[in-house]
Formats: structure tokens, C-alpha cells, sequence
């Protein structure tokens, strides 16, 4: 039985509500999601823009408040945790932004940007510091001298790399992947993933990957959540998921995805859905998607489909209910 | 006659440090009815090509070379005077060729209405009265799929949600009936259902309008459920042509195989392992005169870094530029 490092309960992360004179709207940009991500494991999190995915990404690595629910990480909850043990957590859990061009400071080296995690948790002496950083430099790919050089003098996949080798300082357990391929060229995306997969392998981490790239995801991740307006609808894994999608979000969402393949995708029967995704301030009410549900019933208005197994998966759908 | 033909195009970027080689002899045909996909990584040249072409590159860069046809009328910058160059440009553009942008945020004007954004290129290049004008921009509208266009076009672009303005974009490309419609990664900034959407739009317009659309994009899958030709872009030039099965079941040239092998395909039952590239584009600055890929390519041989390979034709729609295609080269590829 695999160990789970991170558990999330029913987490609820909503945005404004503030204001002086007027109340500003609710953005209910999480609202109640359960997930457990096991040790050793990739687990992707998929949906379009605005269903939540980075939020709860951010929420992990507390950079965005919880407004309720839990994160237990190695069965800590999060929310509480204060001194020594907060700083053993952030030196465990670490992320990697999706935009190598904003995520590094341009007026610092890269030798300091990779050093700079190992500085703040006062990690070695000086010498111990410059020689991890030549390490993580091999590690991900580069070359030891570029340790003096700036990050505009690098490429994006290289760029990417130096930001893969800072979240590495600090050899960390688990590591939320945000969007991490999806601002470089095709050609380059498959280096930073199997670098990733190397990672894995090595050092055991942990991966929530976070993308909107439904074939890569597909690719590096063992077990798939996919995510609407702030709900998880579907849990199961990769490869089932792909062959028989439950959830009718999920079923549209994946035949839209383009295949890299012209006999496929002339033969192939899309599922296109009807209009956009509802706002987040004001969710339709029961299952977020029947607005754009194929297979929509009465029920679905009034009551919200709870999380449920089915097989070896988790479906929150009122088609699959007894 | 086909819609637009382009021959021997080579562009330069004038810069401080020298210039920059964006596009190298890059020659294709666009006809009737056919969607042209041209696919490269950034860098490789494709935005460039179609910028020349349209006569909208930035002020330091110039098309050196090559001849430029739409519809059999002669547009190649060199053989007209900057001034007329200019006027006869913007009779064409918005006319006779049409762009669908990236980002459908940015290119409406966000302080005029849509039915204005969409009745001005009509006004502009055809003699009619605005009452005509705007019928046939409600007309239009309901050809892309808008609900109730007549007070969607009193609405202004910030009402409208970001499949919908790309769809305002696609109709405002048709509003002249142009011969060439020209889509910079159209799809490349909407969600994965909303892409969906436009691009059956766009495989569904394809069969009622009489223009040639050329679709850039760097996403193997929208080429593959879309294109009837692909041109494979690389360092500035065009190094595989062919047509969507050829190019996916058939690839020739390095590149496109490696592409190919680097993408995931989630319909496969295997895991299989990705191939990257090992090593990052080519500067395009004071580049040599040799085969662009040979500096990733695993198979390059001495020839490769010392000439540009020459095209060679497999069948009436299929050419790659690689010297593994000679004769002398015979087994090297395997």
C-alpha cells in the first residue's frame, strides 16, 4: 500500500468578498476538492483556464490562503504548522512556475538564483553551497561555467532548467509542476519532461502536474484529476481515464484534444460542447456542468453530485449513482 | 491558377550586430479550398514569412529576395516603389488577403463596437451603403456561429468571451471575400474545447468560401485534424512538404521525425518513450550556408555542415532537403 504524502480535504479557496463601502464578489475559484497524492507518484491535474488547477497548486505550496477545508502534507495539516516544522516544509515542498522569462530575476546570476534557496534555510558553508550548485547544474542538463552568466543569455528550455535545478536545492519530496512545458517549443517540452521522469526515478519526488496539455499529461502522470469550475469531477488513472472516460466533461474535453495523427482525426467523433465555462462568482447551482452537459437530467439543478467509486475510479456524476 | 504562390522569398532583419537571416528561399502554393499548414518552432521563420508577404514586416527588415503572387497578380515588394508598394498593399489587405491573429484579446479595438470592427473593412473595400454593409456583417456573423447578431453587434469586444471574439476575428477576415486567408496560430490562446469549436469552424468554412487558407501553428495535432499540405519549417527554411499523411506516416527529413517522435499521442495504447532533440534552434544571426539542422541532427554527415542540401521531390506533393537523400548517402539514414 503506497503511502500518501499529501492529502487534500475538502479545500475551499475563494477569492475578494472584501471592500469598503461595497462587497466585493466571491471568485469561488476551489470549491470542496478532495485529493490524495501518493509518494513516489505523478499526479496530473487537467481542466481549462479558470477551473481552479493553479489555485490549488498555489494553495499547496501556501501561497494562496485556505479560506476552508484541509492540506494534510505527511499528515500535518498545513494551515497550522509553525517554526522548525514549517521550515522542514518548505524546504520539502517546492514548485516550478510555468514562465521561465518572469519566474527568474534577471539582475541575479544564475550561480545566485540556484544558491539563494540554500541561503535563506542556511544550508552548508560556502563551499559546500558553490559546489551543489555546480552539481545541479549537471544535473539538469547545463554546463558547470554557466554558473556566472545571466538568465537572459539562456533559451527558454534552458531557462526552464535553471528553475528545475533551484526547486532541486533543497532536495525536495514533492513538487508542484505549474504549467511547466507549456511556454516552450515541441521540441524542447520532451527534454524538460523526461528530465522530470529522470528526477523521479533518482530521488523519488513526487509530482503534481499541473497542465492544460491533456497528451502530455497523459504522458508523465500515473494517475489523472480533472477539474471543473473549482470541482474535481473525475479521479482515475491515466491510462484508463483515456480509454474510458466516465465523467461526460471528461469525455468531451478529451475527444477535443488534437491528435498528432490525420487518419485518427478525420475518423474521429468530436464531442464539441455548447457555449463557455460559467462564471466562478456565481456557479451554476447542483453539478457545475450541466449548463454545458450533454446528458443533462433534472436532478443535476438540484443536488450536487457527490464524489463516488465506480471501479477503480472516482466519478462525481448523478449518471453513475445507484 | 492557385491562389497564392510564392517563390525563392528570402527576408532580412537588419540589427546592430549583423543581419538576420528570418527567412532563406522559401517557395509554396496555396489553391483554391485547401488549408496550408506551416509548422515550425518559434524562430523557425513561419510568422516572418507570412509578415513579408503581407508586406507588414518591422522597419528593419526587408524582403531581399523572390517573387510573391496572389491570384496571379504580381505583389513582390521589389518590383514597385516603396510609396505604390505601400497603396497597393492596403488594397489588399482586409481585401484579397485576410489574417485571423493569435490573440482575439488584443487585435479587436476595444473601444468600438463590433458591428463597426466589422462593418469597416466592407465599407472600405467595396461600394456599398451602410445599411448593406451592415447586413452583410449580420449575415456574417451568423456564417461563424454567433447567436442573435443583430445586438450582438452593439455590443463592444469586452462582452464577448474569448472563443466568441475569435470568431468575430474569423468573420471579420471573410467580411471581402478574400483569396487567401492567413491564420497565425488561431487557436493556440483558447481553452482545449473552445479550440474545438474554432476549428470546426474553420474545417466547415473551408468548403463554402473560395479562398486558400494557410494556418501557422506549432501544434502537431490541430495540423493533423485540419491541413491537406503541411510545410515543416526549420531555421528559416522549408525543409519537408508534403501532405498531412505523408508528412505523419512518411517523414523524410530529421526534424520532422524527430518532431514527430517527441510529441505524445494519448490514442496509443503504449507508453511510448519521448525522443527530444537533443540541443536548442539555430541562431538565425550571420548564419552559415549549410543545412540548418545539421548541428542537432543525429544523422549529419561531413557534406551537411559544408552546403545546403538540395530538394528532392518523392512524389508530385512530397520534397525534403536532406542530404541523406542523396545517392551518395545511400543507408546512412537507417
Amino acid at each position: 500500500m503506497p503511502k500518501p504524502i499529501l492529502e487534500i480535504k475538502d479545500l475551499k479557496v475563494y477569492f475578494g468578498g472584501g471592500g469598503f463601502i461595497k462587497k466585493a464578489p466571491l471568485v469561488k475559484a476551489v470549491d470542496g476538492l478532495n485529493l490524495t497524492v501518493y509518494e513516489n507518484e505523478t499526479f496530473g491535474l487537467v481542466g481549462e483556464s479558470g477551473c481552479g488547477k493553479s489555485t490549488t497548486g498555489r494553495a499547496i505550496v501556501k501561497i494562496n490562503k485556505i479560506t476552508d477545508g484541509h492540506i494534510y502534507y505527511n499528515g500535518v495539516d498545513i494551515d497550522t504548522i509553525k517554526g522548525d516544522q514549517l521550515k522542514q516544509f518548505k524546504q520539502d515542498v517546492q514548485m516550478i512556475f510555468q514562465d521561465p522569462y518572469a519566474s527568474l530575476n534577471p539582475r541575479m546570476t544564475v550561480g545566485e538564483i540556484i544558491r539563494e534557496p540554500m541561503d535563506i534555510h542556511n544550508i552548508g558553508t560556502k563551499e559546500e553551497r558553490e559546489a551543489r550548485v555546480r552539481e545541479l547544474l549537471e544535473i539538469v542538463g547545463l554546463k558547470p561555467d554557466h554558473i556566472r552568466r545571466y538568465p537572459h543569455e539562456f533559451s527558454g528550455g534552458q531557462r526552464q532548467r535553471i528553475g528545475i535545478a533551484r526547486t532541486l536545492a533543497l532536495n525536495p519530496k514533492f513538487i508542484v509542476c505549474d504549467e511547466p512545458i507549456s511556454a516552450l517549443d515541441v521540441s524542447i517540452q520532451a527534454q524538460v519532461i523526461n528530465l522530470l521522469e529522470e528526477l523521479q526515478k533518482e530521488m523519488g519526488i513526487s509530482y503534481l502536474f499541473i497542465a492544460h496539455d491533456l497528451s502530455m499529461v497523459k504522458h508523465i502522470s500515473d494517475r489523472i484529476g480533472v477539474m471543473y469550475l473549482g470541482n474535481l469531477v473525475e479521479v482515475g488513472d491515466a491510462e484508463l481515464l483515456y480509454r474510458q472516460p466516465m465523467h461526460p466533461y471528461t469525455q468531451a474535453l478529451l475527444s477535443s484534444v488534437p491528435i498528432p495523427d490525420p487518419k485518427t482525426a478525420r475518423e474521429r467523433q468530436r464531442i464539441v460542447l455548447e457555449g463557455e465555462l460559467p462564471s466562478p462568482i456565481n456557479p451554476p447551482s447542483g453539478c457545475v456542468f450541466r449548463t454545458r452537459c450533454p446528458k443533462v437530467m433534472d436532478r443535476c439543478a438540484s443536488e450536487k453530485p457527490a464524489m463516488r467509486k465506480v471501479g477503480d475510479r472516482q466519478v462525481a456524476c448523478h449518471l453513475f449513482d445507484e | 491558377m492557385a491562389m497564392l504562390e510564392v517563390n525563392h522569398l528570402s527576408t532580412e532583419f537588419k540589427t546592430e550586430n549583423g543581419a538576420v537571416k528570418a527567412v532563406r528561399d522559401v517557395s509554396f502554393k496555396v489553391e483554391k479550398g485547401e488549408v496550408l499548414g506551416i509548422v515550425g518552432e518559434s524562430g523557425s521563420g513561419k510568422s516572418q514569412t507570412m509578415f513579408s508577404i503581407m508586406g507588414l514586416l518591422s522597419g528593419n527588415g526587408e524582403v531581399t529576395e523572390g517573387d510573391i503572387k496572389i491570384d496571379g497578380k504580381d505583389i513582390s515588394p521589389k518590383n514597385y516603389s516603396p510609396k505604390d508598394y505601400e497603396s497597393l498593399m492596403s488594397s489588399i489587405r482586409g481585401n484579397d488577403m485576410a489574417m485571423i491573429f493569435q490573440d482575439p484579446m488584443t487585435f479587436l479595438n476595444p473601444v468600438l463596437k463590433i458591428g463597426t470592427q466589422l462593418i469597416e473593412p466592407i465599407l472600405n473595400h467595396n461600394d456599398v451603403s451602410k445599411q448593406e454593409a451592415e447586413a452583410r456583417a449580420i449575415e456574417l456573423m451568423r456564417k461563424v456561429g454567433i447567436p442573435s447578431p443583430e445586438t450582438r453587434l452593439n455590443q463592444y469586444p469586452f462582452e464577448f468571451s474569448g472563443g466568441m471574439r475569435q470568431r468575430i476575428i474569423i468573420a471579420i477576415a471573410l467580411a471581402c471575400n478574400p483569396k487567401i486567408i492567413i491564420a497565425d496560430e488561431p487557436t493556440t490562446a483558447l481553452d482545449v474545447t473552445i479550440q474545438a469549436q474554432v476549428l470546426d469552424l474553420i474545417a466547415h468554412l473551408k468548403d463554402e468560401i473560395d479562398s486558400g487558407i494557410i494556418m501557422i501553428t506549432h501544434d502537431l495535432g490541430v495540423v493533423a485534424s485540419i491541413c491537406d499540405r503541411i510545410n515543416i519549417m526549420y531555421g528559416g527554411k522549408v525543409v519537408e512538404s508534403g501532405t498531412a499523411d505523408e508528412i505523419f506516416y512518411d517523414p523524410k527529413h530529421p526534424y520532422t521525425i524527430g518532431l514527430l517522435s517527441c510529441i505524445s499521442n494519448p490514442e496509443e495504447k503504449e507508453k511510448k518513450e519521448l525522443h527530444p532533440i537533443p540541443g536548442s534552434p539555430p541562431d538565425l544571426l550571420n548564419i552559415e550556408n549549410y543545412c540548418p539542422f545539421a548541428d542537432r541532427c543525429e544523422k549529419a554527415m561531413k557534406i551537411c555542415k559544408m552546403r545546403m542540401p538540395e530538394e528532392k521531390q518523392y512524389s508530385n506533393t512530397h520534397t525534403c532537403s536532406c542530404w541523406l537523400s542523396h545517392p551518395l548517402a545511400q543507408g546512412k539514414g537507417e
